[in-house]
C-alpha cells in the first residue's frame, strides 16, 4: 500500500520539475536566448556544464542546507529563511506579472489585470497547496500533456523554419559567451530551493543524476526552441519581439486545416505550466518555513494555509510594486543574476563546509572524551 | 433497556419480554405447553412475517415442536440441552439482549421453562427481493446475475464465484438501533492486511442511529467528504465483486442493500466494466477511450463551446463561424444563459425519467429530447448548435458507465460552463489546474485516485495492463497495485505443458 509519508519518486520529482520550469524557459528564456544568437545558444551548453557542478555540490550539501532553518535557530535560521523566503517572493512576483500580462494580451483583454493576478493567485494556491505527495502526482499526471504538448507545438512550428542564417548574427566572442553562460546558470540556479523538500524524495542518491537529466532536457527544449525561432524569424526579427514564442505558437497550423488557428491550445498550455510553476513556488514557501519535525497533522495543516495565503499576499503586492519606473518585471533578471545565484552558491558552499568542520570537531571531542 | 440474564423461571422472561415488546404488533410471543405427559410451558417469540411458515410440516420449527410436542414433559429439557435441539442452525444465548437480537435479525427465539438459555432457531429471515437481474449495469456478454437485498445471498453469490477458503467473510454489526448486518469478504493472501485494519477502525469511528444502504457507509467512512467525486465503488454484479476480490480488493456488503461497495477504488476503475475481461483486447481498449473521451466531453464540452464562441472565435474557420452566427440569429438570450438553460432542462427530463415508473421513464426522454427541444428552437429561445452542444455533453455523460461517477461530473459541468462563458480558455485552465489539484490530492485507503496514471514507480515493472487500454488478457500477468506485492502475480504460462 502506499505510504503517508511525503515522500516521492524520482519520477514525480523530475516531472515536476520539467513541468515547473518547461513553461517559464520556453516563454521567457527561448526569447532571449534566439536574441542572443549563436553566443546565447552555445552559453547555454557552457551554462549546462557549470550547473551539473553546481548540481554535484548541492547534492552533497543538501542536509546542511536544510539544517540552516530546522537545526539552527535564532539569527542564522531567520536569516536563511528571510534570503530565501524573500526570493521565493519575488520570483513569484515576477512571474505573476508576467502570467497575467499574457493572459491579458491573449486570452483576456477585458477583465482587470489585477483581478486576472488574484484568480491566478488563488488558483495556484488551492491547486497546488503545501502537500509534498500531491505536487509530485500533479507533476506526473500533467507531465504528458505538457510536455508533449511543446514537442508538438516545436515539431510542427519546425516544418515551416529556414535553417537559422549564422551570417546576420553577432560573431562568437568568449566575453558574450561567458555572460549568456552565467545567464543560464542563474536561471538554472533557482533550483537551489530544491533542498527545503529534499528529505521528501526516495532514493536521494539518484536525485541529483535525475536533476542533471531533467535539466539536459529542459536545455535541449529551449535551444530548440530558440533554433526553430531563428530560422523561423531570423536574427533581425526576433530581435524586435519581446515574446517571440507567442508569435511562433499563433504561426502554427493543424495538418488538415480543421481549425483556423490553434495556438489558444497553446496558450493554455502554457498557463497551465505557469501556474504550476507559481504554485510551486508557493509549495516551496510552505516547506522552508513549516518546522519539520513533531506537528500533528492538523496543526502542520492549518500552519501551511497559514503561510500558502501570506506568501500569497506577498507575491501580489510584490508585483504591484513600483518606484521611480522599477517594477518587478524589470529588475528581477538582474536581481536574480547579481545577488541570488551568486547568494545562493555561497550558502551552498558555506553550509557544507560548515556542516563539515563541525561534524569533525564533533568526532575529535568524542575521541577525546573516550 | 438494562441487561438481563434469562432466567429458569419462563414467567420472569415472559414478563420481560411482553414489556419490552410493547406495541409491537409485529413481533409474535406465541406461549405453548409442550410434551406428552407432564405439560412444559414454552415461549416462541418471533417477528410475524419472518417466521410466518413455523407451522407448516417442511419447516425447521414446525417439526421441532412437533417432535417436542410427543416427548414426555421431563426429557425436554435434558434433550434439548444435550442436543441443542438437533438442528444445525442454532444458538444459545443466556442473556437477553444477544437473543434479541437474534430474533430481531429474523430468527425465531425459543425459551423453555426450567432452562435457564434462550435459542435461537433459523428461519428463512425477512422477505427479501431474492436473485435479480443487474439493472443498472447491463452487459451483453457474462452473467446476468445481480445482487439481493440480503447480506447471506450476497456473500454466497460471490463464494459461488470464488469457491476458496481463502475468501474470508467477516460479519458485523452496524447502526445502534437499526443493527445492520454488514459483511467485509476479501482474499486473505491477496488484500493487505492494513487495509481491513483501516476499513474496521473507520467503521468504528462513528455511532450512527442507523445504517440503511451501502451508500450510508461510504459516506461515512471516505477520507474527504467535501469531495464531489466517489471514493468507493459500488456494483450490483457478483461477477464483478468476484472479479474484484481476486485483485486484492475489499468488498463491503450491506444488509438491505442490493448494491456492494467496493475500495480501495481509483479514476480508472469507474471507467471499467465487467464485460470488460469477456472481450478481446482490441475492442474492449477502444471502448475505454471512447469512455474517456465521453469524461472529458461531459465536463468540458460547453464549456469549451462558450469559450470559443464568446472569447475565441479565431480558432474556428470562418464558414462555421458564419453558420453558428446564423444559427444564433434571432435568439434574445447571450449563449451563456442559453446553454445553462438547456442543460437544467435536461437535466429536469433525466431527474422525470428516473423518477417515472418504467415506461413513462422513456417516453419523458422520449418527449423531453424531441418535442421541447424542437419547440425551443422554432420559438427561438435557443439555437440549433446549443441543443446539440447540450445533447452531445448529455450523450457523453450516459456513455459514463458508473452512474455514481458520472454524476460529479455533471456537477462539475456546470462550473466549467460559467468558466469557460465568463473567462474563456483562461477559465477553463484555471478550472482544469483545481480539478487536477483536487484529484491528485485523493485517496482512496491511501491509495491515490488517479493511479495508474501516477504513482507509476510503485508499480514497476508490474503493469496490470489495464488502464486507458486493455492488455491481452493472456500478457495481464499481474494483479494491480491493491494486491500485495508478493500476490502480484495473477497469470502465469505452463511452459512445460
Amino acid at each position: 500500500m502506499f505510504a503517508d509519508n511525503q515522500r516521492i519518486s524520482n519520477r514525480q520529482m523530475k516531472r515536476q520539475m520539467l513541468i515547473s520550469f518547461g513553461g517559464v524557459l520556453i516563454l521567457l528564456v527561448s526569447g532571449e536566448m534566439a536574441g542572443g544568437g549563436r553566443n546565447a545558444i552555445l552559453g547555454a551548453f557552457l551554462g549546462y556544464g557549470a550547473l551539473l557542478v553546481y548540481f554535484f555540490f548541492l547534492a552533497r550539501n543538501a542536509v546542511p542546507i536544510q539544517n540552516l532553518t530546522s537545526t539552527f535557530g535564532g539569527v542564522i535560521k531567520w536569516l536563511v529563511s528571510f534570503l530565501y523566503g524573500s526570493f521565493l517572493i519575488l520570483t513569484g512576483g515576477y512571474l505573476l506579472e508576467k502570467i497575467s500580462q499574457i493572459s491579458n494580451l491573449y486570452l483576456l483583454s477585458d477583465v482587470d489585470k489585477e483581478l486576472v493576478k488574484i484568480l491566478i493567485l488563488v488558483v495556484a494556491l488551492l491547486g497546488m497547496g503545501g502537500d509534498t505527495q500531491k505536487r509530485g502526482r500533479m507533476g506526473e499526471a500533467s507531465f504528458f500533456w505538457i510536455f508533449w504538448g511543446f514537442v508538438l507545438l516545436l515539431i510542427l512550428a519546425a516544418s515551416h523554419m529556414r535553417v537559422p542564417d549564422g551570417s546576420r548574427m553577432p560573431a562568437i566572442d568568449g566575453h558574450s559567451l561567458l555572460l549568456y553562460g552565467y545567464r543560464f546558470f542563474a536561471v538554472g540556479a533557482i533550483v537551489s530551493i530544491f533542498p527545503f523538500a529534499f528529505t521528501k524524495s526516495e532514493g536521494r542518491g539518484y536525485q541529483m543524476r535525475d536533476l542533471g537529466k531533467s535539466w539536459l532536457l529542459l536545455m535541449l527544449l529551449v535551444v530548440s526552441t530558440s533554433l526553430i525561432l531563428l530560422g523561423t524569424y531570423g536574427y533581425p526579427g526576433v530581435k524586435t519581439m519581446e515574446l517571440p514564442v507567442l508569435n511562433l505558437m499563433s504561426g502554427t497550423s493543424l495538418p488538415g486545416g480543421f481549425l483556423d488557428r490553434f495556438d489558444i491550445i497553446w496558450m493554455a498550455l502554457l498557463l497551465f505550466a505557469l501556474l504550476f510553476s507559481l504554485g510551486s513556488l508557493l509549495f516551496y514557501s510552505v516547506r522552508l518555513l513549516l518546522p519539520r519535525s513533531g506537528m500533528e497533522k492538523e496543526k502542520e495543516g492549518r500552519n501551511a494555509r497559514r503561510i500558502l495565503v501570506g506568501a500569497s499576499v506577498l507575491i501580489w503586492i510584490v508585483s504591484r510594486l513600483a518606484y521611480n519606473g522599477y517594477t518587478i518585471e524589470n529588475i528581477y533578471l538582474r536581481l536574480l543574476e547579481c545577488f541570488y545565484a551568486p547568494l545562493f552558491i555561497i550558502i551552498t558552499l558555506l553550509a557544507g563546509w560548515g556542516y563539515r568542520r563541525m561534524h569533525h570537531e564533533n568526532q575529535s571531542k568524542n575521541k577525546r572524551n573516550h | 433497556m438494562m441487561p438481563m440474564k434469562i432466567s429458569k423461571d419462563i414467567r420472569v422472561n415472559e414478563e420481560y419480554i411482553r414489556k419490552r415488546c410493547e406495541g409491537c404488533a409485529d413481533i409474535v410471543i406465541r406461549p405453548m405447553m409442550l410434551g406428552s405427559g407432564t405439560k412444559v410451558r414454552c415461549l416462541v417469540v418471533y417477528i410475524e412475517v419472518a417466521v410466518s411458515n413455523m407451522t407448516l410440516e417442511e419447516s425447521v420449527i414446525g417439526k421441532l415442536i412437533n417432535h417436542l410436542w410427543e416427548m414426555p414433559g421431563e426429557k425436554i429439557a435434558g434433550f434439548v440441552a444435550e442436543n441443542g435441539l438437533g438442528i444445525s442452525d442454532t444458538a444459545e444465548f443466556e442473556e437477553m439482549e444477544p437473543a434479541f437480537k437474534a430474533m430481531l435479525a429474523g430468527n425465531a427465539m425459543f425459551l423453555l421453562d426450567g432452562y435457564n438459555k434462550a435459542m435461537k432457531i433459523g428461519s428463512k429471515g425477512y422477505p427479501n427481493m431474492g436473485v435479480s437481474k443487474a439493472e443498472s449495469e447491463k452487459v451483453l456478454r457474462g452473467s446476468q446475475e445481480g445482487f439481493s437485498e440480503s447480506v447471506k445471498v450476497n456473500t454466497a453469490l460471490i463464494r459461488k464465484r470464488v469457491r476458496s477458503t481463502d475468501l474470508k467473510v467477516e460479519e458485523m454489526m452496524v447502526g445502534v438501533r437499526s443493527d445492520t448486518m454488514i459483511a467485509l469478504v476479501y482474499m486473505k493472501e491477496l488484500m493487505y492486511p492494513e487495509l481491513l485494519q483501516e476499513v474496521k477502525e473507520r467503521l468504528s469511528q462513528f455511532e450512527i442511529d442507523g445504517v440503511l444502504d451501502a451508500g450510508m457507509l461510504e459516506q461515512l467512512t471516505e477520507e474527504s467528504w467535501i469531495s464531489p467525486f466517489p471514493q468507493f465503488e459500488t456494483t450490483e454484479r457478483p461477477d464483478r465483486a468476484a472479479m474484484e476480490v481476486l485483485n486484492g480488493r475489499m468488498v463491503i456488503i450491506c444488509d438491505n442493500s442490493p448494491m456492494v461497495i467496493m475500495l480501495p477504488t481509483t479514476f480508472s476503475s469507474f471507467l471499467k466494466v465487467s464485460e470488460d475481461r469477456y472481450n478481446r483486447f482490441a475492442i474492449v481498449s477502444f471502448q475505454r477511450l471512447i469512455r474517456y473521451g465521453a469524461v472529458f466531453l461531459a465536463l468540458m464540452f460547453s464549456g469549451i463551446y462558450l469559450a470559443v464562441i464568446n472569447f475565441h472565435t479565431q480558432v474556428v474557420p470562418t464558414n462555421l463561424l458564419l453558420s453558428f452566427a446564423e444559427a444564433r440569429r434571432g435568439v434574445p438570450f447571450p449563449s451563456l444563459i442559453e446553454i445553462i438553460l438547456m442543460e437544467v432542462a435536461f437535466e429536469l427530463i433525466r431527474e422525470a425519467g428516473v423518477r417515472m415508473p418504467g415506461p413513462l421513464g422513456g417516453t419523458i426522454g422520449i418527449v423531453g429530447g424531441l418535442i421541447i427541444g424542437d419547440a425551443a428552437v422554432s420559438a427561438n429561445l435557443v439555437s440549433p448548435m446549443t441543443v446539440v452542444v447540450v445533447a452531445l455533453s448529455a450523450l457523453a455523460s450516459f456513455a459514463i458507465p458508473n452512474e455514481e461517477f458520472s454524476a460529479p461530473i455533471r456537477l462539475l459541468k456546470y462550473g466549467f460552463i460559467l468558466l469557460g462563458g465568463l473567462l474563456g480558455t483562461f477559465g477553463l485552465v484555471l478550472g482544469w489546474f483545481l480539478l487536477l489539484g483536487h484529484l491528485t490530492g485523493l485517496t482512496s485507503f491511501k491509495i491515490p485516485y488517479l493511479t495508474p496514471f501516477v504513482g507509476r514507480d510503485a508499480v514497476g515493472d508490474m503493469n496490470e495492463g489495464d488502464s486507458l487500454f486493455r492488455a491481452p488478457l493472456r500478457r495481464m500477468f499481474y494483479r494491480p497495485l491493491y494486491a500485495r506485492r508478493e500476490q502480484r502475480i495473477r497469470l502465469k504460462e505452463q511452459k512445460n505443458k
